[in-house]
């Protein structure tokens, strides 16, 4: 499974879910967490991250801080909201959902 | 509040494109780090630009973000060019300031109704003829006599009022020595209550004043004049005014809402034959019909 988009809305459960574990990382922190808990299947494509990152700021599901970093640089910090857990939840249901109905399928067939 | 900071980011848009900017340049700082070939990870991001763009459509109002553009636009064409800036901004307050004395001609002319009783039954006479000059004329001018003829002819049929245009004359009050300059002008005596004119203090006049002979003439003065002249006291009533070689008496004022279509009067008094100026041949007097019914 080379793009992790190719399902709709799996990259924003993947992001919540990792957001959910270990909170307080920035982008490259997470695509590097995707990439390790999947055992090296799922590579999300850094083009893709941040819109998809910057849309769930200003809906409110995540929040962003600035952090200063050893080196001098600012790194950006992703956290969940309220919100945000809400819609993990969600996001979960219905990825088991969508799973389940394609596994019958398979199985039927 | 993801509405509002999407308003507040239009407002902010080159600190909001240094942010991400800057968030895109430490991942690929970080990727590098990790030992990844720098153009490699660039590859991916594709043009940062159009990173840039996509991450800015999302935090910003796009609707504002135009409008606020295209109003920073506009404000520098203007500062740009200063000289056809101010002949345009002249010009438009040119047009406006016209235009809305035109209106205000045409809205006291045309769309506010004379502010008088059943003003869509009252009509002008005018007359039309050949001149002694043998050119055409038109006229809304009538001597006294023909007026009172008019007035005796359709007597049961329509009201008939006569109003003299203004003059500027030379009257005194009482034994008060100082000549004053004031508009004074003749009306027949059923002319306020043919408009529905009310008194504002005393009486107006009675329709019997300028038909049956009397002796004590009286006058009536308008209120702009009872305040202008008198700072509104109530004791003008019966005081005596002299007008050339005759004492008046002030039996009362009209009510405010009242002005003459020339827009001031200051006194009016019951145009009377036995009144001199008034049986002089010369005078002349604009006649309106007042129709009960049309």
């Amino acid at each position: 499974m080379r793009r992790t988009d190719s399902l709709q809305g799996s990259l924003d459960l993947l992001v919540l879910k990792i957001l959910s574990r270990r909170p307080g990382i920035h982008g490259y922190a997470i695509l590097a967490a995707i990439r390790e808990c999947s055992g090296d299947v799922l590579r999300v494509e850094e083009g893709s991250l941040y819109p998809a990152l910057h849309r769930m700021e200003e809906a409110g599901w995540i929040r962003a801080e600035w952090v200063e970093k050893e080196n001098g640089r600012r790194a950006r910090n992703y956290e969940l909201t309220g919100a945000g857990k809400k819609q993990l939840a969600c996001e979960e249901t219905r990825w088991q959902t969508v799973t389940s109905g394609v596994n019958r399928v398979l199985r039927m067939a | 509040m993801p509405f509002w900071s999407r308003i507040a980011n239009v407002f902010r848009g080159d600190s909001l494109s240094r942010e991400i900017d800057e968030e895109l340049n430490t991942h690929i700082e970080e990727a590098i780090g990790q030992g990844r070939d720098p153009a490699e990870v660039r590859k991916t991001f594709g043009s940062s630009l159009r990173q840039r763009e996509a991450s800015r459509d999302i935090k910003v109002a796009n609707w504002l973000d135009s409008v606020w553009a295209d109003a920073v636009f506009g404000w520098r064409q203007l500062v740009k060019r200063k000289v056809s800036s101010t002949a345009a901004v002249l010009s438009l307050a040119l047009a406006l300031g016209a235009s809305t004395s035109v209106f205000r001609v045409i809205d006291a002319l045309l769309l506010r109704p004379l502010p008088v009783a059943a003003p869509e039954h009252l009509y002008a006479l005018i007359h039309e003829g050949i001149d002694f000059d043998g050119t055409f004329q038109k006229s809304d001018g009538w001597v006294y006599p023909m007026f009172q003829q008019m007035r005796a002819a359709i007597r049961d049929q329509a009201e008939t009022i006569a109003i003299s245009s203004a003059t500027r004359s030379e009257i005194k009050y009482g034994s008060d020595q100082d000549v004053e300059k004031a508009c004074v002008q003749y009306v027949s005596g059923w002319m306020f209550g043919a408009l529905g004119i009310r008194p504002a203090l005393g009486r107006l006049l009675a329709s019997s004043e300028d038909t049956e002979p009397r002796h004590s003439p009286v006058a009536v003065i308008s209120f702009d004049y009872w305040t202008r002249r008198f700072a509104r006291d109530t004791k003008i009533v019966g005081h005596s005014v002299r007008i050339g070689d005759d004492l008046y008496t002030i039996v009362g004022v009209a009510e405010e809402r009242y002005r003459h279509r020339a827009g001031r009067y200051d006194r009016h008094f019951p145009a009377d034959d036995d009144e001199p100026e008034c049986s002089a041949a010369g005078f002349l007097l604009d006649s309106y019909v007042s129709a009960a019914e049309a």
